[in-house]
């Protein structure tokens, strides 16, 4: 058999199985004990009565007289229990030695059979039920069979309302049970229909929407704080998504504008060459702008969807540094800011062309926000097996405010987007992926006024295989 | 009239303010908000194009700001296209709306129109005597011929025609006809009026002497 598919009914049909077995279990045995009970108090009343009637026996010290038949004769008192005027009904009977019949009472019934016989001089005393009647006996010494019985209706009857009553108790629990168990059950899965309607509410865009559920250390409830994690981790990445897409837009937006607006600006009337040549430049610049802007989303997208395929490979990190601090070596120059070098070996396991961009972004950033006459310090070492580069600045440092978000997409330091040195605000976003690829860390610390030091550490050996899984 | 750009992107503010200054706009340039904001209290500008990504404080802040002291007419100008910046923008009191990138001639015309509604104009042409004045085209006509004006004196004509019938002052018409960094020129303005009177007859414009010029 199928059972139904509803948790709750499950649980219900399977805790009203149990119950019905205990409680029939406990109605059952309870019955026979009773039963048993009311068999020993009908027995120990026989037994007595047996033992009152040996007194109608002819005592042992009456020297028996030939001729004489021995007398069976009880006391009048006695003899009115048996003879069928009383409620309780006794009868009896007595059997000779020789298993004839010496007397029995008015209302006993006919044809009693005689119980077998002990050995000769043994006593015995016992019971047996014969069809609806009850009966004690007992066997003297001397071999005289004495019987007392009695119909047992009156105990079937109590019996019988017995098990009335204990059916109708037995219901009662049972349906009670049923009902706890029920409510119960009810209650058990009540978050889950909480966690049902707030999924649902999420799948249809309301990601903001949270399970609240009381019991937060039940097993549902633990369940929920996962789930509300999981949201919440969703809900933030699509906000952030929505973020950057909003600022791609922003960015892309404006040199087009500048575009459009250089352009349909120059066209509104005859010119000479200069103004064309200048709004030509600056159109171009604008392009420009536009070109790398998308060349850095492209990348960052290429990394984001696990496509930026890294060739690692094992190489002197101290040689990358060099060679990217001596490509930026005439803009230096230019700027009149010094680079310095501090360059030790320091073997990593990286892809080296990555590498060097990140290199080359961090120190084109320090060369933009170094003023003249500062200077750049660039360093490797070599640390518990991992290589690491610094690059330290003297320009006016980042803002404590400022500093947990720079590597942020799109973001940009007041100060940096006024002074129109900063690209889109890709370029530290992009150090991060490619580090994050390298399994590398970025960081940066910075005071205010004296200058800031990024520092990459990158792995110096591959990864073990469960480590490198990791995205 | 004279027009203030608030703009961190110093390409298109030079491209704004040349096109402006072209159509015969005063115009005064501010990098960033906080500036845009202290040039909009001292100044009452005709217009204002104001950008909403702004270094130092956002363009939504110095409306809010600005908008507690002045009426002056706003045109928002963002990359931004979502439609609760709109609403946003427009409920803290900015008067018109211009997703970048956006065409110049609309820009141009959007200002031309928030300067017209700030005066009370429903209409585009004002008709003086025999002398009509196109507000869209920027034209002047005289018995339907068109007049050759400088971009400057079509731009005085019609100043002095919004406020028709009241006398404005040489300062006022200082500080809406001319950039901040050409109003020390004094003279410039007698220059633009006798020249106006030469091309359309000595009466359009009267003069009343200490007080100011008035169109009748």
């Amino acid at each position: 058999m199928r059972l139904p598919e509803s948790l709750r009914l499950r649980i219900q049909i399977w805790h009203g199985l149990l119950l019905a077995a205990v409680i029939t279990g406990f109605a059952l045995a309870d019955y026979r004990y009773q039963a048993a009970n009311g068999l020993r108090r009908l027995d120990d009343e026989l037994s007595l009565q047996v033992r009152n009637l040996v007194d109608g026996l002819p005592s042992p010290q009456q020297v028996p007289r030939p001729g004489v038949p021995r007398e069976f004769h009880l006391p009048a008192s006695r003899a009115a229990m048996f003879d069928g005027s009383q409620p309780a009904g006794y009868y009896y009977a007595v059997w000779r030695r020789n298993g004839s019949l010496w007397t029995q009472s008015a209302a006993a019934p006919v044809d009693i059979p005689r119980p077998v016989p002990p050995a000769p001089n043994e006593s015995l005393t016992g019971e047996r039920t014969r069809g609806l009647l009850r009966e004690a006996f007992m066997f003297t010494k001397p071999g005289v069979c004495l019987i007392v019985g009695r119909s047992m209706d009156t105990e079937r009857a109590a019996m019988r309302e017995y098990a009335r009553r204990l059916t109708a108790i037995s219901s009662a629990v049972l349906v009670l049970g049923l009902a706890i168990g029920w409510w119960i059950a009810t209650d058990a899965i009540r978050p889950i229909g909480v966690i049902t309607a707030s999924a649902r509410r999420i799948a249809r865009g309301e990601l903001n929407e949270r399970i609240s559920i009381r019991e937060q250390n039940s097993e549902l409830g633990r369940l929920s704080a996962v789930l509300n994690e999981t949201f919440a981790q969703l809900d933030e990445s699509f906000a952030r998504q929505k973020r950057f897409t909003a600022d791609a837009a922003h960015e892309l937006r404006t040199p087009v504008a500048i575009i459009l607006a250089k352009a349909q600006g120059v066209l509104t009337r005859e010119r000479d060459a200069g103004t064309y040549r200048q709004t030509l430049e600056d159109c171009v610049g604008a392009a420009r702008r536009l070109r790398q802007l998308t060349e850095s989303l492209l990348q960052l997208a290429a990394w984001d969807s696990g496509e930026g395929a890294l060739k690692l490979k094992d190489c002197n990190l101290a040689d990358i540094a060099r060679e990217s601090a001596v490509l930026l070596q005439p803009l230096a120059e230019e700027r009149d800011i010094a680079i310095k070098f501090e360059l030790p070996p320091a073997q990593c396991w990286a892809d080296p062309g990555c590498i060097a961009q990140v290199l080359l972004n961090l120190l084109t950033n320090a060369l933009n926000h170094t003023p003249a006459k500062g200077s750049i310090t660039l360093r490797t070492w070599a640390d518990s097996g991992d290589a690491i580069f610094s690059i330290t600045d003297t320009g006016a440092g980042i803002t404590a405010e400022d500093l947990p978000r720079i590597f942020d997409r799109f973001y940009r330091a007041d100060g940096s987007r006024s002074r129109n040195t900063g690209g889109a605000g890709l370029g530290l976003a992009i150090c991060k992926a490619i580090a994050d690829a390298h399994h590398a860390k970025i960081e940066v610390r910075s005071t205010v006024g004296s200058g800031s030091t990024f520092t990459v550490r990158i792995p110096g050996q591959p990864l073990s295989e469960a480590s490198s899984t990791a995205p | 009239m004279r027009v203030l750009i608030v703009e961190d992107e110093p390409q298109l503010l030079s491209s704004l303010a040349q096109a402006l200054r072209e159509e015969g706009y005063a115009v005064d340039e501010a990098g960033d908000g906080e500036s845009g904001l202290e040039k909009a209290k001292i100044w009452d500008y005709d217009a204002i194009v104001l950008d909403v990504m702004l270094p130092k404080m956002s363009g939504f802040v110095v409306l809010e700001r600005l908008r507690m002291r002045k009426k002056t007419p706003v045109l928002m100008l963002t990359a931004r296209t979502l439609t609760r910046d709109r609403v946003r923008g427009l409920d803290g009191g900015a008067d018109d709306y211009l997703a970048k990138p956006f065409e110049l001639p609309e820009l141009l015309a959007r200002v031309r129109a928030l300067i017209r509604r700030a005066a009370g104009n429903a209409t585009t042409a004002l008709t003086i005597g025999d002398v009509t004045v196109d507000l869209a085209g920027h034209t002047v006509t005289q018995r339907g011929a068109p007049v050759a004006l400088t971009a400057r004196e079509i731009t005085l004509i019609e100043y002095l025609a919004q406020h028709r019938g009241r006398v404005v002052p040489r300062e006022q018409l200082y500080m809406h006809l001319f950039d901040e960094d050409e109003s020390s020129l004094s003279n410039l303005l007698d220059v633009h009026i006798s020249n106006i009177r030469k091309k359309l007859g000595h009466e359009l414009i009267s003069t009343r002497r200490g007080l100011g010029y008035s169109i009748e």
